[in-house]
Parts: structure tokens; sequence; C-alpha cells
């Protein structure tokens, strides 16, 4: 499995596909553009997009899927029914996508907003607008979670082994243990 | 990245390199140590490989390419990384004293925790990498582009930024003992109860 970030250029949140070392079919999480660096990468990887999964239904998560969707006969995994005006594969806690060799386990962390959804693969997470490195989910706008979110990060994230590396919707990825460490926020949790 | 998890009874750590233990349960360390120097000699591109606690002192990565690898907790003192192209690999705990990364392109990659001390970051570009936590005391950053990277909690001494492009890095409770960063783009970065000596300094947000 290999992990590509590119970044959606009108928001700068990050766009992971990642590629089965079987085959080049490969899962996109959280497509927000379809701009030339993302076409770019995947023409680079070659990848074959044969699921997306979306973290939480936001404009920067999703707007790049009907172009993506014109290309490649992707199905669409999300906590929520309908994407846009498409149809998804609705996933809740445990739910299991499989891929190749590939396995992603879905958690669901409604943090960032009621939708929102961690996706678990062997040794990292995808874990959308729920935090970033170092920091909360947004910085900008100043928004603590409430208690009832910390505990959700607290019990479903950080309880997770420190090697795990996190990849975070917004900003560059980083690791359990760090986010441990040196996230002002958790340090005392 | 995905490795193996070590063979060793209770062990946690990754298997290194294409051994099935990890570094500090490999049996025969002298000898896995020459073959890794020996793989990095040999390839220019080191790829999805686990390396975590192996000693790279005085090994050279100029002009190598980098990627999806982990070096937790190695040492590279005296590495030269000049002319490297580091990409979505994790040198978090690593320490990196009298480092060289002269004209290295780092994308995505993450130096939390590290330690970096005499280092220099001269004519660099690098993008979206995670600093925080990491110490970094009489390096020097000049014309480097550190855009979009953030070293939140990071500890920084004696170290300067001179004409670097700091658009959107975030600093956070830090205090610049140095004014080179007045040579920079200060007031594009996020800079959250930093100061400059006595002086508050103002980013894009306070």
């Amino acid at each position: 499995m290999k992990i590509y970030t590119t970044i959606n250029p009108d928001s700068l949140s990050n766009i992971y596909l990642i590629k089965s070392d079987n085959s080049n079919q490969g899962v996109l999480i959280d497509p927000g553009s379809f701009s030339q660096n993302v076409y770019q990468t995947l023409k680079s990887t070659d990848i074959e997009i044969k699921k997306i999964i979306i973290t939480h239904n936001g404009i920067e998560q999703i707007n790049g899927i009907p172009l993506i969707k014109k290309i490649f006969d992707a199905e669409i995994y999300s906590y929520d029914e309908i994407i846009l005006d498409y149809e998804t594969i609705t996933v809740r806690n445990d739910s299991v996508i499989n891929l190749e060799e590939m396995e992603f386990k879905i958690i669901e962390t409604p943090v960032h907003t009621y939708d929102s959804i961690s996706i678990l693969t062997n040794d990292a997470i995808f874990i959308g607008d729920i935090f970033q490195a170092g920091s909360l989910s947004s910085f900008i706008e100043k928004k603590e979670p409430s208690q009832y979110e910390y505990n959700i990060i607290k019990n479903k994230i950080l309880s997770l082994p420190d090697s795990l590396i996190i990849y975070p919707g917004q900003g560059p990825a980083t690791t359990l243990e760090l986010e441990r460490k040196f996230n002002p926020y958790f340090i005392n949790l | 990245m995905i490795f193996l998890v070590c063979k060793q009874k209770e062990c946690s750590n990754k298997a290194v390199f294409n051994e099935k233990f990890c570094y500090l349960h490999s049996k025969n360390k002298e000898e896995l140590t020459a073959e890794i120097y020996d793989f990095i000699k040999k390839n220019k591109t080191i790829k999805d490989m686990n390396f975590a606690f192996v000693p790279f002192d005085k090994i050279d990565f100029s002009g190598k390419e980098i990627l999806f690898s982990r070096f937790y907790k190695c040492s590279f003192n005296n590495a030269d990384f000049s002319n490297t192209s580091l990409y979505s690999s994790f040198f978090d705990f690593a320490d990196f004293e009298n480092s060289d990364f002269t004209s290295s392109t780092i994308r995505f990659a993450v130096f939390g925790g590290a330690n970096l001390k005499n280092a220099n970051f001269f004519d660099v570009n690098i993008f979206s990498s995670n600093f925080i936590g990491a110490k970094i005391e009489n390096t020097k950053f000049k014309d480097a582009d550190l855009s979009y990277s953030r070293f939140i909690g990071a500890e920084i001494k004696a170290t300067t930024f001179y004409n670097c492009n700091l658009k959107k890095a975030y600093f956070q409770n830090m205090n610049f003992d140095d004014l080179s960063i007045k040579t920079s783009n200060y007031q594009e970065a996020i800079l959250k109860e930093c100061s400059n000596g006595s002086n508050k300094i103002k980013g894009y947000i306070e």
C-alpha cells in the first residue's frame, strides 16, 4: 500500500490516494477538487480509482467527485446516504471496506461535523478534519471541541498505538506519539 | 508504508529493512548496519523502508530520493542531505547534528520531536512538513521555503530564519532570539504567542 498526498489548491485541504501493492487499483479519500495537481498525481501513479471515501460531507472533501466519476467507475463510501447527487454506500462504526490486499475500518468520530468518520488502515489513520498536527480542526476559527468531542478524540483516536501515522484533512501528517506529547490541546487529556 | 511487526516476543516495533526483527532486536547489528549502509550507497531511490533506530552518522544521502520511509529515532549526525528529495517520510524523534540539507526538497515529511543542532537548511523547499515539538538549536534556515509547515511546541534556540518564505508556517509559543525573522515574510506566518526578544511579533494570525 502506498499513500500519496496531494493538495486541493482552492482550500489547501489534503487529498489522499492509496494504491494497492498488488495492482494499480486504489482508493481516493476526500477529493475536494480535480485540479491539475490531482490529475498529475493520478497520472504519475497510474492509479485506477475504485473507491472514494469521504470523511465528512464538506465542499473541501467532495467537490472533485463529479469529474472523478466521469473518469472512473468508483463507488462512494460515506456516513451520508447522498453526496452531491450520488447515492453512496453508507458506512458506520466498524464497517470495513476492502480493496485488493487493503482493508479500511471505519470509526465514527463526530467531532468536526456530525457525519465525520475516521478511516483506519494498517499503520495509518485518516482523520478528516477532527484535528490537525499540533492543533485542533480549525485554528483559524478558534473553535474548541466540547468535552463530548474531546472524549471521542481521547477514546477513539488517542487510545490507538503510538506508532500510528495520522493523515489529517489539513496540514502535514503526524503520529499519535507526537500528538500525545506535543499537541497543546491533548497533553492533559 | 506497511511494515511487519518485530518477531521478538512483546516487541511492538516494526521490523527493520528486510529483516524479521526490529533494529534493537536484530541478531547481528554490525552486519545488518553494514548491509544497510551498502544499500544506501548503491541505491538512488530509497522507498518503503523502515530504518527505525538505525545510526546513520556521517552517511551521504546527497542526491537521493527518499519516499514512504520511516527513520524513527535514527541519528544522522554529520549526515549529508544536500540535493536530497524527501517525500512522505518520517524522521520523528531523530537526531540531526551538523546535518546539511542544502538545496533539498522536503514535502509532507515529519521531523516532529527531532533534535536539530547546527543543521543547515539553505535554499531548501520544505512544504507542508511537521516540526512539532522539535528542538532546533544553532540551525540556519536561509532562502528556505517553509510554507505550510508546522513548528508548534518546537523549542528554538540561536536559530536564524533569513529570507525565508513563511507563508502559513505555524509557530506557537516561541521566542525568536534572532532578528533574522524580520527578513522573512513573518507577516504571512501564523504566529501564536510568539516574540522576538522582549517584543511580541504579529503574523497572519496572532
